[in-house]
């Protein structure tokens, strides 16, 4: 399969001038193939919110580069979708949960408003909220409002859709029935997906690829095929061997990579670069 | 007995009702006072006499008229002021090099009592409406500047970026993400622009102007037409009355969004 996004040595450093220099990211190179579903763990504050900011082209890298479709990209792509972590941030409170959904196609020029009502009513659909188009996102509970980010994202039918912890703020069961439905989405349109999580269990259950993230600066320390079958159940692939295989292992990595990392900080300040 | 007392107690918590009895309870003690003499009748007419003299006034259609030219120069000065404004405020919010130019002069120019300006006004627009007019929109500008400039500056990164993602870029997300979203901040100092556009202006008519409900009650007053100057200054009060509720409501049926959105954060 081709690879629809490459990342090659991107390198992200905050304040290169200043004391407070900080290497978030540094030579991060993976590839990502069409229609695959990727998810980004690592040790917390190791760089993947930052990681997501750079993928999207919201942070200009320090060094490195995007490729999409094998185009460098410098500015968000028109072919990519986010869906952020805080949905109580990033819908409009203004725009009722249609108008939300057709945000991105109005800058789609050659779209009629009734096209574009027509594709936001489907997106709708597609996350179970129908009936809700005229509510605005404040009067709905986290987890839908989290499906309308959703079906903006979908509405906009993206190639590539970047997702930043995007079900680390609701509850437990929405959160189960939200994998299920990005699962069944991403089933049916085959977007390609990259994931971002501090859930372990969460990345193996729902990822083709887990690439593990070291702690700050980010590097990719594995990059573990998971090899659990489709479609994926709540239940019976959580029960799976091979399941908790995986979660031990990522687990471990992270573990030790967390350890390494506070040894490194006890000789040097937490925040300093490493030499 | 108790249902009598739910019954008060629905009168005092749930209706206006003790709103328009306080009133009432006012205007009667300003009647009495009048009748009985504890007031100098010639100061302070019985409420009655003013209310006759407001109906014979709003019949002659003199009242009405001052009431549109005292409107007319809130709405034009205050049209400026908006424009002004929102313009100047969201230009400073959005890009620091505006600001930096700007701001010091209008932190200098915005404490000055607006009324200290009508002298200038004079010299340079004339004796004429653009005078009131200019004092207005002055006035009633920095409001509305302030409150941009921080609604402005508080949009938060997440719906820019937002807008980036989704082919929404500059100039176009100052219109579609910016201002809706600094619009509770801006609709704050329009509230408070309105209210001081119409004191501004009846000021502006005290001074200068041969219309409208400032010079109406300067001129009854040295004319000693008592009623009538109290006529005038009731009427300055409803229209007052009236351009905040008419606020409000407007307010009520376009920011309702806001009033949701906020109740929900708090909760």
């Amino acid at each position: 399969m081709a690879a629809i996004l490459q990342a090659i040595g991107l390198q992200k450093v905050y304040n290169p001038e200043n004391p407070t220099r900080t290497v978030a990211l540094d030579g991060l190179s993976f590839c990502v193939d069409q229609g695959e579903f990727v998810s980004f763990v690592g040790p917390s504050g190791c760089g993947k919110t930052t990681l997501l900011m750079t993928l999207s082209c919201l942070t200009e890298p320090t060094g490195g580069k995007i490729l999409v479709k094998d185009r460098e990209v410098a500015a968000p792509p028109p072919e990519m979708a986010v869906v952020f972590q805080d949905y109580g941030r990033s819908l409009f409170p203004w725009r009722t949960v249609l108008r939300n959904v057709t945000f991105g196609l109005e800058s789609k020029k050659q779209l009629s408003t009734a096209d574009r009502t027509e594709i936001a009513m489907r997106a709708i659909r597609d996350v179970g909220l129908a009936g809700f188009e005229q509510h605005y996102p404040w009067q709905l509970s986290g987890g839908m409002q989290q499906r309308v980010a959703i079906a903006r994202a979908l509405a906009y039918e993206p190639d590539i859709l970047l997702m930043d912890e995007p079900f680390a703020s609701v509850d437990a069961q929405a959160r189960t029935e939200l994998e299920d439905l990005l699962l069944g989405i991403w089933e049916k349109f085959s977007q390609t997906i990259l994931f971002v999580t501090h859930d372990i269990e969460e990345a193996v259950y729902l990822s083709d690829r887990v690439f593990v993230l070291s702690a700050r600066p980010a590097s990719i320390i594995n990059a573990m095929s998971v090899d659990l079958g489709r479609p994926r159940d709540q239940l019976a692939t959580r029960e799976l061997p091979a399941f908790w295989k995986y979660r031990h292992e990522i687990y471990r990595i992270i573990r030790q990579e967390t350890i390494r990392q506070r040894a490194d900080a006890t000789g040097a300040p937490p925040g300093e670069v490493r030499p | 007995m108790r249902r009598g007392g739910g019954g008060i107690r629905r009168l005092l918590y749930e209706t206006r009702c003790p709103g328009y009895l306080f009133m009432g309870l006012l205007l009667g003690f300003w009647e009495v006072a009048a009748l009985a003499d504890l007031v100098d009748a010639d100061f302070i007419p019985r409420i009655t006499a003013i209310a006759v003299s407001c109906g014979e006034l709003i019949r002659s259609g003199e009242l009405p008229q001052h009431v549109a030219r005292t409107l007319a120069r809130t709405f034009q000065g205050y049209a400026w002021g908006i424009l002004l404004g929102v313009a100047v405020g969201a230009a400073s919010g959005l890009w620091r090099p505006v600001h930096a130019l700007l701001g010091l002069t209008i932190e200098i120019l915005r404490p000055m009592p607006v009324v200290a300006t009508i002298p200038i006004g004079i010299l340079f627009l004339g004796m004429g409406n653009r005078m009131n007019v200019f004092v207005v929109a002055l006035a009633t500008t920095w409001p509305i500047y302030v409150n941009t400039f921080q609604g402005v500056r508080r949009v938060g990164a997440e719906l820019i970026d937002t807008g980036r993602i989704f082919g929404c870029h500059p100039p176009r997300n100052i219109f579609k993400i910016v201002l809706p979203a600094a619009m509770p901040f801006i609709v704050s100092g329009l509230r408070v622009s309105l209210a001081i556009g119409l004191i501004v202006a009846v000021i502006s008519e005290m001074l200068v102007s041969g219309d409208g409900l400032g010079h109406f009650i300067v001129d009854t007053a040295q004319a000693f037409r008592v009623p009538e100057m109290y006529a005038g200054v009731i009427a300055t009060a409803a229209v007052g009355y009236a351009l905040n509720r008419t606020f409000l409501a407007v307010e009520n049926r376009f920011m309702g969004w806001h009033k949701g959105f906020t109740a929900q954060r708090a909760a």
